[in-house]
């Protein structure tokens, strides 16, 4: 619990100076501690307001060079959570300072995951499916959409975990976790995320077939006859080969290849074009 | 059936929870750990992380492997992770039913060397692989799905 | 030309430099191509070949610690070219993917060798507790890598032009042609792949009303969505709890 006669005290100062910071999350990314610089120095002005002492600071700024990844929207919310208890560190003398590693490292995994496919996976999605339509005709508002549609909920987003985690703490993750929150919040993005691909599938997979049936004054266009029947049957079809072929295990690259080896011939043939 | 046995020191992430599962068609996660059963916090914020349809177990890894000598895991399409070279040995002491060691993810420092871009292990650890081969058990590295199998075999962890 | 290749290396490094500014996907084709499109004076062409390349590359998203091929530079270099040699989409993809995949070696280079190392001398800082020394390396670093790409793009587009230029004309039709066939398979791939990391059992059908809705009833995406949001509040008002999760769910932690 904060109580407000700490004598180190993180103040919204430094708070703002990590939700900025934070946004260099994957600014020098490498192999070996992936985004520990950033991490780092999204901390340094928490550690240099709550440590006096060179040696605590140093030994702050070890700490935060440790391995680090997660999705750079949650970024500033596991900041803050870690500054909360940097603040803990810094006021209470039997404080475990290893508490603070191993509750990035839990927090960092999971947080990744659930990040990367809601808000890399599905919010970007829904993005460039809003967006698809008024790209597709050269409108200039379609990647301007593209940016807002994203980047307004990720905004809040951030803001919110700098404020909120510091308030909350780590409390608040095993509250979530108790409760329906992310279930629900998973289960109505995958509807939407689903929905726009579905929608995508219809209006941007273009497989058609110039192949006509008959003679003479009975020909039929065999791509008007399945418009008829079915609209955009070829996409749909084309797509579920695929996925089904992605759950055998086909490897991307090799799909890939065969895709255009596939569009070759099969122009060439007639079949599609 | 054991799908995939893991070793990845970021436990339950985006490629383990989504590629992994995916690919093996997993639909039940068993993180085997005698530090995680012991934090609350983390066990929280792994059952947050988990794909939705897939149940997730945390035991420490005596229970692990009861669990599995049971035949209760037999029915599910399991993906077993631990944490470490050495939770992956202790396990696989206690239990013969896993062919296969998958290597996904250790951390580096300054003690250890390389085997792949994402697998760094100490001396220690490379005497514990090489026991692990011993026991029959394949032993490859591959952090996500698409990559190929590359085997460990006894040459590469000599000194 | 010369002002041209600047224009080249500048949107370039915004596009790396997105990882500076929140990884706000500036870096994406669909916001780079008409950045180029923008440059090198046909805007409206960049915008739809950034759309193109933006689909195929879609689904091909870093997970975790992989890295995939460089998008940012199959990007940029994919739109300029095709833009400069007049042709289409399909040209754009015969320069990205191979642009794409070459210039994944750098940042592997920087990846795997030389960020690690200047990541020593942020580790030497913290031990001194020089922590400014520690913001120059975040600093130096990531802008190192950001400047030496948008050099690379730059040159590429002064170098390449006639190159690329001749390699394009001397690809025969029939490969052309099959190639703008592929163009409009390709991005069922990168939708496969998405649909792969979000659908489960539940949810599966949701898929087949967003591809009804849109091509029965010729709905945009924007429309779509508006309907899930619909779609999703009935679901809440009629059943207070969520749908049923399979029997394998329950307590996660019973029968084993």
């Amino acid at each position: 619990m904060m109580i407000s006669d700490k004598k180190y005290k993180v103040t919204r100062k430094e708070l703002r100076s990590v939700f900025w910071r934070s946004f260099t999350t994957s600014h020098s990314w490498n192999y070996e501690r992936q985004q520990h610089i950033a991490f780092c120095y999204s901390m340094i002005p928490v550690i240099n307001k709550l440590y006096k002492n060179k040696q605590d600071r140093i030994e702050a700024y070890k700490r935060h060079l440790e391995f680090y990844n997660s999705q750079t929207t949650l970024h500033p919310f596991i900041a803050s959570i870690t500054t909360a208890m940097e603040e803990e560190n810094a006021n209470n003398p039997n404080f475990d300072s290893k508490s603070i590693s191993s509750m990035k490292v839990a927090l960092m995994g999971p947080l990744a995951g659930i990040g990367d496919s809601l808000i890399g996976g599905t919010l970007r999605i829904i993005a460039t499916g809003i967006a698809s339509g008024l790209c597709a005709t050269g409108n200039i508002m379609g990647p301007i959409l593209f940016l807002l549609i994203y980047n307004i909920p990720s905004l809040i987003l951030r803001y919110l975990g700098v404020f909120k985690g510091y308030k909350l703490g780590t409390t608040f993750m095993t509250q979530i976790s108790n409760s329906d929150v992310m279930k629900k919040v998973t289960f109505a993005t995958a509807v939407i995320g689903l929905m726009v691909v579905g929608a995508m599938v219809a209006n941007l997979v273009v497989v058609s077939t110039p192949i006509t049936i008959g003679i003479g004054e009975g020909k039929v266009k065999l791509q008007d006859t399945l418009n008829d029947i079915f609209p955009m049957l070829l996409p749909l079809v084309t797509t579920g080969i695929i996925y089904k072929l992605l759950k055998k295990k086909i490897k991307v690259i090799y799909l890939l290849i065969g895709i255009i080896i596939f569009g070759i011939i099969f122009r060439a043939l007639g079949i599609l074009g | 059936m054991i799908k995939l046995f893991r070793v990845d020191h970021r436990l339950l992430h985006g490629q383990v929870a989504f590629s992994w599962c995916h690919t093996i068609n997993a639909n039940a996660i068993l993180i085997a750990s005698d530090d995680v059963v012991k934090d609350e916090l983390r066990m929280a914020t792994m059952k947050l992380a988990k794909p939705n349809g897939i149940k997730l177990v945390i035991k420490s890894i005596n229970d692990s492997a009861e669990a599995i000598n049971s035949g209760v895991t037999d029915k599910y399409n399991l993906l077993i992770v631990v944490e470490s070279i050495k939770d992956a040995f202790e396990l696989l002491e206690k239990t013969d039913k896993i062919q296969s060691l998958n290597l996904g993810g250790t951390k580096k420092n300054e003690n250890t060397e390389s085997l792949s871009k994402a697998i760094h292990v100490t001396k220690e650890e490379k005497k514990i692989l090489s026991e692990i081969l011993k026991k029959n058990v394949e032993v490859e590295i591959r952090q996500v799905p698409d990559d190929s199998k590359k085997i460990v075999d006894q040459s590469m962890l000599i000194d | 030309m010369v002002l041209q290749a600047f224009w080249i290396a500048l949107i370039t490094f915004l596009g790396k430099a997105d990882y500076w500014l929140g990884t706000s996907m500036f870096g994406r084709p669909i916001v780079l191509g008409p950045l180029v499109g923008l440059a090198l004076g046909d805007l409206s062409k960049g915008i739809t070949i950034g759309l193109s390349l933006e689909l195929i590359f879609m689904g091909m998203q870093a997970i975790g610690a992989s890295i995939p091929p460089d998008i940012i530079i199959g990007g940029v270099l994919g739109t300029a070219f095709a833009i400069t040699s007049g042709k289409g989409a399909e040209s754009a993809i015969t320069i990205a993917f191979p642009a794409a995949v070459l210039s994944a070696f750098i940042v592997n280079l920087f990846y795997g060798v030389i960020t690690p190392i200047m990541a020593r001398w942020a580790d030497n800082a913290a031990s001194n507790g020089n922590y400014k020394k520690i913001e120059r390396v975040h600093i130096f670093n990531g802008f190192l890598f950001d400047f030496v790409f948008a050099v690379l793009a730059g040159v590429a587009f002064y170098v390449g032009g006639s190159a690329v230029q001749s390699f394009l004309n001397a690809i025969p039709d029939v490969i052309i042609d099959g190639l703008q066939v592929a163009v409009g398979i390709l991005p069922a791939l990168g939708f496969a792949l998405l649909t792969q990391m979000i659908i489960s059992k539940q949810v599966a059908v949701y898929f087949f009303v967003g591809f009804l809705l849109a091509a029965y009833l010729k709905i945009p995406v924007i429309g779509v969505v508006a309907f899930a949001i619909a779609l999703l509040a009935i679901i809440y008002s009629v059943s207070s709890f969520l749908p049923k999760n399979g029997s394998l769910e329950g307590g996660d932690n019973d029968d084993f």
